[in-house]
């Protein structure tokens, strides 16, 4: 984001190019953009179909969700050797750009204040509307023409669907800054950053909801000798269907599909190109292997713990708070209450609209793909994501009837080529730091910033992420169906998070990210079950060496690696 | 007596309770005025001896059993059961008006409890006697003998904003207008000079707000258990007007009635409360005559 402090931008920068990262600015003038990659949510490339859906719903969506605010801020984001960059750019002219974001700070404001009517009866009504658009249509009995127009309809929908997830996400994490803000505010004296998130825990949300789900199956797995020894001694992949071959493990699988029916509408990742739990139990069953070996433990009451600490530390602060003008008490207790939702809401819309809606986004493709496979158009069902949209609208349409499948190898081949090149975290111009503000300050604890390195090579300095102080053994990690190594009590060591990993979080004795804030959903997760995290360390997962000792501190936000 | 109750005739004696007390006890009946007792000149002639060289702990047996009447009886009339108190001290001497003393006396904010209170109390006599105020009181020509000393013990208005307001304005000599300062908390931050509130000057004659200083008030007083605290005021609300048009129109009806009533231009201290305008202090404003 181009820089507009008072005292006059400073000269932006062309950033380097790296020699194993040949880059082909598309137009000329990419190359002045500010182009960031976003590790937190597509830390690995991604197919072309994937990333023309993503361009787009992320493009419009931010870009929709900020002129709905007034933000005078766009996105735009460019496929670079399959790595998905993004660059936020002004929309007004920089003059006006203060005066502009302050009216933006006010509307976002009025939102966050109104967050609960908001959610409840405009925004989870809308997302269950398209999501009941999806499953209205009966994707194998459409016509080959049919499905082209309801690929075509799920691409703007996709938008839609993305414009109300910026529409929620803007005040969900505004209010947890602004609560986050009142606090440091309030009680400046205290230098624990985690003293105001701590009134927010212990609430339900559909993580927790879902995990525990996961849990009281392992509880039922162990209920059958047969069963249980099952789920431990295969690998995660080769479970299902070594159930499937006894009476026991057939009815524990038919409970398996209920919990799936709930809660198996979710990817490894955001990634719409991997298949989700319903297609492939595959890490549902590495969770059991975890879960089934683990003693008794109660979700149920360790939530309800963390919601009394969560009560007492209230009643401290309400206390604190009697002597207080009214207003600022009324301040506190609405933005306390607010922020609790949006607490809650991190996690939940996720469940509704990133995870539910993308499955359904995912399921439309597949069933092109298998159309397109069929035709003998490409080879599989899953190259369709190496399509672009134009191509799949094209090929169901009948406009498109030559083989794809050397467009497809070459795609992959190339895609699987970076995949093992160091991407670099961003192309393009350097504008320097964006101004501060609010929207700043939010980016920041959710995404967080590049800390200082060490001195000490064996000390990796992150941000605080969840209190604690623990040494285990490090478990680099580099994809959720990787994490089946990870043993009880040992450090997760991972690029980021997402709702998906939640039940690795009683599993892992820690955590350790490359990036994220204080807000990130592996901060958050880290605080409701109570284990240590430090985030954005930036050289996680390149810095330390799976099975290195290593303490993680998460009051202070370091890494130290012990032996 | 030792102890009168602002509101009761008695009470409004300038000779026994002061000129402060006195001004609050007379418009107790028709303003808004917290509840509270004075231990008068009387008390202080037969107790305080006990607290002039040094804080005694042990208070003589007959004025606790006063005080505890008198604490429980506010208690009654606030309704709750350890009432939380302002306790002040008020100087005599022959005209009353103690103005020129003021920050020259001890006060407690927020003493809840008998043992707290008559502790506060014991505190005040004992400041009276101490070298600071003799001092004082020689630089400006008071003789020992005129003085006296009455203390006040009034329910602490949890304040979510308090004023200064006068009559007239102080600084020109405008009689025409009614200027307010206010800022956020109790009011000692404002009285005490540590924020800078913000300004109404208000027209008497038709309450237009002839102009409108919003400051950012940085720090405020809260109460805090066992006693107040000066704190940051959180950035939501530093630059916040202290008070709404409502608010600037009864605090300046507030002392315009003010002025009627005593005959000449007043300086009030005033609080405002759960929506309710509260009468603290109603002085002469002394700066005023030079003019």
């Amino acid at each position: 984001m181009p820089d507009q402090h008072a005292d006059g931008p400073p000269q932006p920068k062309p950033i380097p190019i790296p020699a194993d990262f040949p880059v082909t600015w598309a137009q000329e003038e990419d190359a002045q953009l500010g182009l960031e990659l976003d590790r937190m949510h597509f830390p690995d490339p991604i197919p072309l179909l994937e990333v023309q859906i993503w361009g787009s719903a992320i493009d419009k969506g931010i870009t929709q969700a900020h002129e709905a605010f007034g933000i005078p801020l766009l996105m735009t984001s460019r496929h670079i050797n399959h790595y998905f960059y993004n660059c936020m750019m002004p929309s007004a002219p920089l003059e006006e750009m203060g005066e502009r974001m302050q009216l933006a700070e006010a509307r976002i404001d009025d939102a966050e204040k109104r967050l609960e009517a908001l959610w409840t009866e405009e925004w989870l009504p809308e997302i269950k509307e398209h999501l009941a658009f999806w499953d209205a249509f009966d994707l194998g009995r459409a016509d080959l023409s049919q499905l082209a127009d309801h690929f075509e309809e799920t691409l703007r929908k996709s938008d839609r669907l993305w414009t109300v997830h910026f529409l929620i996400v803007t005040p969900v994490y505004g209010a947890l800054n602004s609560f986050d803000e009142l606090y440091k505010d309030l009680f400046e004296e205290e230098e624990d950053a985690f003293q105001a998130l701590r009134l927010l825990q212990g609430l339900d949300n559909k993580s927790l909801e879902t995990d525990r789900a996961l849990w009281s199956l392992s509880r039922t797995a162990n209920d059958s000798k047969d069963v249980c020894e099952t789920i431990q001694a295969l690998p995660a992949d080769q479970i299902k269907e070594a159930l499937n071959a006894t009476t026991d493990g057939q009815s524990f699988l038919a409970e398996m599909d209920t919990f799936l029916s709930t809660y198996g509408e979710r990817g490894p990742t955001w990634s719409i190109h991997l298949p989700s739990w319903i297609e492939d139990p595959t890490p549902a069953f590495m969770i059991l292997k975890d879960y089934v070996s683990q003693p008794n433990r109660d979700p149920m009451a360790e939530l309800n713990a963390q919601a009394e600490a969560r009560d007492q530390a209230v009643s401290v602060v309400r206390e604190r708070l009697k002597g207080y003008p009214q207003t600022v008490i009324d301040e506190f207790e609405t933005r306390l209450s607010t922020a609790q939702l949006a607490n809650v809401l991190t996690e939940d819309h996720g469940f509704w609209l990133d995870f539910k809606g993308n499955h359904r986004i995912r399921m439309v493709c597949v069933e092109a793909g298998s159309r397109l496979a069929a035709a003998g158009i490409i080879p599989t069902a899953d190259d369709v994501f190496e399509l672009s949209t134009d191509e799949v609208i094209q090929a169901l349409r009948g406009h498109e009837t030559s083989n794809l499948d050397d467009a497809v190898s070459e795609r992959r081949a190339d895609r699987a080529h970076f995949a093992t090149i160091d991407a670099p975290a961003r192309l393009g111009m350097d504008y320097g730091p964006p101004p501060p503000g609010t929207m700043t300050q939010v980016f920041v604890k959710f995404f967080g910033i590049p800390p200082e390195p060490d001195e000490d090579p064996a000390v990796l300095n992150g941000r605080a992420g969840s209190p604690g102080k623990v040494r285990g053994t490090a478990r680099v990690v580099h994809s959720l169906s990787d994490a089946d190594r990870l043993e009880k009590g040992e450090i997760l060591v991972t690029g980021a998070t997402s709702p998906p990993w939640t039940p690795l979080f009683s599993v892992a004795g820690a955590i350790v990210t490359d990036t994220g804030g204080i807000l990130s959903h592996c901060a958050v997760v880290a605080r409701e079950y109570s284990i240590p995290a430090v985030v954005g360390v930036g050289r996680a997962t390149t810095g330390i060496k799976d099975g290195q000792l290593i303490e993680v501190d998460g009051d202070a936000g370091v890494v130290r690696i012990v032996s | 007596m030792s102890i009168l109750w602002l509101g009761d005739s008695d009470c409004h004696d300038v000779t026994v309770v002061g000129g402060k007390v006195a001004n609050l006890s007379r418009l107790a009946a028709d303003y808004r005025v917290p509840p509270g007792f004075c231990l008068s000149t009387d008390a202080y002639n037969r107790w305080s001896h006990h607290f002039i060289d040094q804080p005694d702990p042990q208070h003589p047996e007959t004025l606790i059993d006063s005080i505890t009447q008198a604490y429980t009886d506010l208690a009654g009339h606030c309704e709750v059961s350890h009432p939380s108190v302002a306790v002040r001290s008020s100087a005599i001497d022959e005209d009353g008006y103690e103005a020129s003393f003021a920050g020259q006396y001890e006060t407690f904010l927020n003493v809840s409890g008998v043992d707290s209170v008559a502790e506060a109390i014991g505190k005040c006599w004992h400041s009276a006697g101490s070298s600071r105020v003799a001092e004082y009181r020689k630089k400006a020509g008071l003789t020992e003998s005129t003085a006296g000393l009455a203390v006040l013990v009034q329910q602490l208005v949890a304040a979510d904003t308090s004023a200064v307001v006068f009559s007239a304005n102080p600084v020109t000599g405008n009689r025409d207008e009614v200027v307010i300062n206010a800022s956020w908390g109790l009011g000692e931050s404002v009285v005490g000079g540590t924020v800078s509130p913000d300004t109404y000057t208000v027209r008497k004659n038709d309450y237009s707000v002839v102009e409108r200083r919003i400051s950012r008030k940085d720090v405020m007083t809260v109460s805090i258990p066992g006693g107040t605290q000066e704190v940051a005021v959180p950035r939501f609300l530093k630059e916040k007007p202290a008070l709404s048009d409502e608010q600037i129109q009864s605090m300046a009806g507030l002392a315009i009635s003010l002025e009627t009533e005593m005959a000449w231009p007043v300086d009030i201290e005033c609080a405002i409360h759960d929506g309710n305008l509260y009468l603290l202090q109603c002085r002469h404003i002394t700066t005023l005559d030079q003019s």
